[in-house]
């Protein structure tokens, strides 16, 4: 068992850390901020990190993947990198005929809108795109709940629940007719898509990406928006500190006041906790739907403590934009229903842990 | 980073349950799982005390020229994990946990001759002399008198909240030794005998209506003055390097998971007996969210010993451990009765003769609860602990 970064992870750590530190300006919205750092990740190469060496990337440790999510929350810097890079073309990666679509895989590499993923961890079960056989092809329908990064993508992977049961994956250029898309501002700072589908695509567009596969994907992508709000709220957590420290009121710091600071240990508390949870989920090689699960429903849990008790130590300037509390505590909040919601992984983390009997073992040990 | 075992690792874990595998007794195994105290009777932990002495794993945090076991962090992780899972009784920490490390790091040679070989084989059972009646929290403001009488010393006083008094013949105690100066400076730590004349033991019965602690009362008591450990008036500075092994050497995930599997054993027997509990979607939730945390937790557990040294402690991390320990205790307790809704009413604080096994079983989440509550409050409270991480928050 290793728990260090050794020297490669830990030049990475760095190498993304100052990236991240160079693209947050306070003075610039968080959107600017991002988009800056978005293109460092471009022009260094770094988003090969999330794939495999031949399908044209660098193939990153689940530790590096860490490390860019982490300095990605620590900054609000959000980016395609999770719903594109993490998601969309690693689920492409991983169908058989992926060779074909290298172009498509070559652009997001290149920092192009090429491909979004309509598509959901097995936590959902009921996925509301149903596709159906027909002569020569596929009939899609259905309106999904919003996904992120589609708002400019010229291909969409489509998940969709097969009349056997089973899942399928299927290409389609957003451009489809019948295809209906409504993007919209969120709470993560980023646009989200909601598409409604009403198309038929030929039997070629099938992917053929095993349903361990789509698990394994999604799972990574779970620990990686963990590693996110552990940055955020390590944000949350320092910047908070400096606040009840500089500000007074009758006479005194706020942070001399021992209601101050006992909020302030149960943010810390909370935010070593998340980083546990992080840690457990990208490390996880066993029973990595219960390892990602409880990681995300305890970080959850965390992301809205850290952030109400962070805006609430900023008394009134928490609650409005004049600081940057704001834009995290949004970010944190919007934490809830990445990926599923905690209710989703409450009854996965079931039906994969407690009912077969597996929680009697150690998380860590197996 | 990884999580996968190295061979040397995976070959250690082999060799632990097969020890276990010879050595827990269904019969030691079932006794403490139906133990709902702190820690369980010397009955039920000695013999498994005696077995871990014979192999020579009974102290894996001394030095191993003095029988400790030259574990690495990960090994001890290993081993608590297994052994917890298992449900082995846990060593009560008096001894080996507590009072063994400071005896090597400030006692005398004589001392280390006399104390270290009788704590590792189990022969001397050990209690823990430190709250009194008015010195919780501020433990540095304890009024227990030893004042030096040749070669003796005379305490007078009394002590609180001593954990299997009853049980143990030796006490290591913080006493006054000087009214000068600042309050941590007048106080001492001296080893004693429980049947030194002028002792007595009170028993107090916790709120689950166990016989756990007790109250010590001291009239003059003479111990021999070679009893101090360290200098005299510099005990504090010992009670400080004992107080973070008590916050944060002990591994306590495995525990916690074995009183998490045995909530869902309970509900096994009860749908067995046609009560369904675990049919309810709301249930199922709150048994996954503690699951959630205690699997975070035992993750936390992992991270924060990683680094260490055999017998190096934990540090300020220490408090974080240990507040969130018995936010772990006190949840797996609630999720017990809040899941067995009216079932865990039923409340015995004296368990009759005749009450089956089976039956003592099905009560223990009840005890458990009760007895969590004091989790939060023993070994430094909740809310000295969290001033402690405040002033790293702040770097004070």
């Amino acid at each position: 068992m290793r728990l260090r970064r050794n020297e490669e992870e830990l030049g990475l750590r760095e190498g993304i850390a100052k990236l991240a530190a160079g693209a947050t300006d306070i003075s610039r919205p968080a959107a600017q901020n991002a988009s800056v750092f978005w293109s460092g990740l471009v022009e260094g190469g770094w988003l090969g990190i999330a794939l495999p060496e031949e399908r044209g990337g660098f193939a990153g440790s689940a530790t590096d993947i860490a490390s860019v999510m982490e300095a990605a929350g620590h900054g609000a810097l959000i980016t395609h990198f999770l719903p594109n890079v993490l998601i969309a073309a690693r689920l492409l990666a991983w169908a058989p005929e992926c060779h074909e679509y290298h172009d498509i895989l070559a652009a997001i590499i290149a920092g192009e809108s090429a491909l979004a993923a309509v598509a959901t961890g097995d936590w959902d079960e009921s996925w509301p795109i149903t596709a159906r056989e027909e002569a020569g092809g596929w009939s899609l329908t259905g309106t999904a709940p919003p996904v992120y990064g589609a708002e400019h993508a010229e291909n969409l992977v489509i998940q969709a629940r097969l009349a056997d049961g089973g899942v399928g994956y299927f290409l389609a250029a957003s451009r489809t007719p019948g295809i209906v898309a409504r993007s919209f501002p969120t709470l993560r700072g980023v646009p989200a898509t909601s598409f409604t589908f009403d198309i038929t695509v030929p039997a070629s567009a099938r992917l053929d990406i095993s349903a361990a596969a789509a698990s394994a994907v999604f799972n990574q992508a779970l620990a990686g928006a963990c590693w996110e709000a552990v940055g955020a709220m390590d944000y949350l957590l320092r910047t908070t500190a400096e606040y009840v420290a500089m500000r007074h009121q009758f006479g005194k710091p706020l942070s001399s006041f021992q209601v101050v600071q006992h909020r302030l240990a149960e943010m810390s508390a909370q935010c070593e906790i998340a980083r546990a949870a992080a840690l457990l989920a990208s490390l996880a090689t066993g029973n990595v739907a219960r390892a990602t699960s409880h990681a995300k429903i305890v970080t959850s849990k965390a992301a809205r403590q850290v952030s109400q008790n962070a805006v609430q130590l900023h008394g009134g300037m928490g609650v409005t934009e004049e600081l940057a509390v704001g834009t995290y505590f949004r970010l944190l909040t919007s934490f809830d229903a990445l990926l599923g919601t905690p209710e989703q992984h409450l009854a996965r983390s079931w039906k994969v842990a407690i009912e077969p009997g597996d929680f009697r073992k150690s998380a860590v040990l197996g | 980073m990884n999580l996968d075992l190295t061979p040397d690792e995976a070959g250690f874990r082999e060799e632990v349950r097969a020890f276990i595998a010879a050595n827990l007794t269904p019969e030691l195994r079932r006794q403490n799982q139906l133990t709902t105290a702190m820690y369980p009777d010397p009955h039920i932990s000695l013999p498994w005390h005696k077995a871990l002495a014979k192999k020579g794993w009974v102290a894996p945090l001394w030095p191993v020229e003095y029988g400790g076991t030259g574990w690495s962090a990960m090994q001890r992780f290993i081993f608590d994990s297994e052994c917890g899972v298992a449900g082995a009784p846990p060593i009560p920490p008096f001894g080996i946990r507590l009072v063994g490390p400071v005896i090597l790091r400030f006692g005398t040679e004589a001392q280390k001759q006399f104390y270290l070989p009788k704590i590792l084989s189990g022969e001397d059972y050990w209690c823990q002399g430190y709250s009194e009646p008015g010195a919780g929290s501020d433990l540095a403001s304890l009024q227990c008198r030893a004042v030096r009488d040749g070669d003796e010393y005379v305490i007078n006083g009394t002590k609180i909240w001593t954990t299997h008094a009853h049980f143990a013949n030796r006490m290591f105690a913080l006493v006054r030794t000087s009214t000068q100066g600042k309050q941590q400076e007048g106080i001492s730590f001296v080893l004693l005998d429980m049947d030194t004349p002028g002792l007595t033991v009170r028993p107090i019965r916790s709120i689950a209506g166990e016989h756990e602690v007790n109250q010590i009362f001291f009239d003059d008591v003479r111990i021999p003055a070679a009893n101090l450990v360290g200098k005299e008036n510099d005990g504090w500075t010992v009670a400080k390097y004992l107080l973070e092994f008590e916050r944060g050497g002990g591994l306590f995930s495995g525990r916690h998971r074995s009183n998490l599997s045995r909530i869902r054993r309970i509900c096994d027997v009860l749908e067995e007996r046609g009560v369904s509990i675990l049919a309810s979607p709301l249930k199922r939730a709150k048994f996954a969210e503690v699951t959630a945390s205690l699997d975070v937790y035992e993750m936390l557990e992992l991270s924060v010993i990683r680094d260490l040294a055999p017998g190096e402690s934990i540090g300020a991390v220490a408090s974080v451990l240990k507040l969130q320990s018995a936010r772990m205790k006190q949840e797996i307790g609630m999720l017990g009765i809040d899941l067995l809704g009216p079932y865990a009413l039923e409340w015995w604080p004296e368990v009759p003769e005749e009450m089956e096994a089976g039956e003592i079983l099905l009560h223990t989440p009840t005890m458990d609860y009760l007895n969590g509550r004091a989790h939060s409050i023993f070994g430094g409270a909740q809310e000295v602990q969290l001033t402690l991480i405040s002033r790293s928050v702040l770097g004070r």
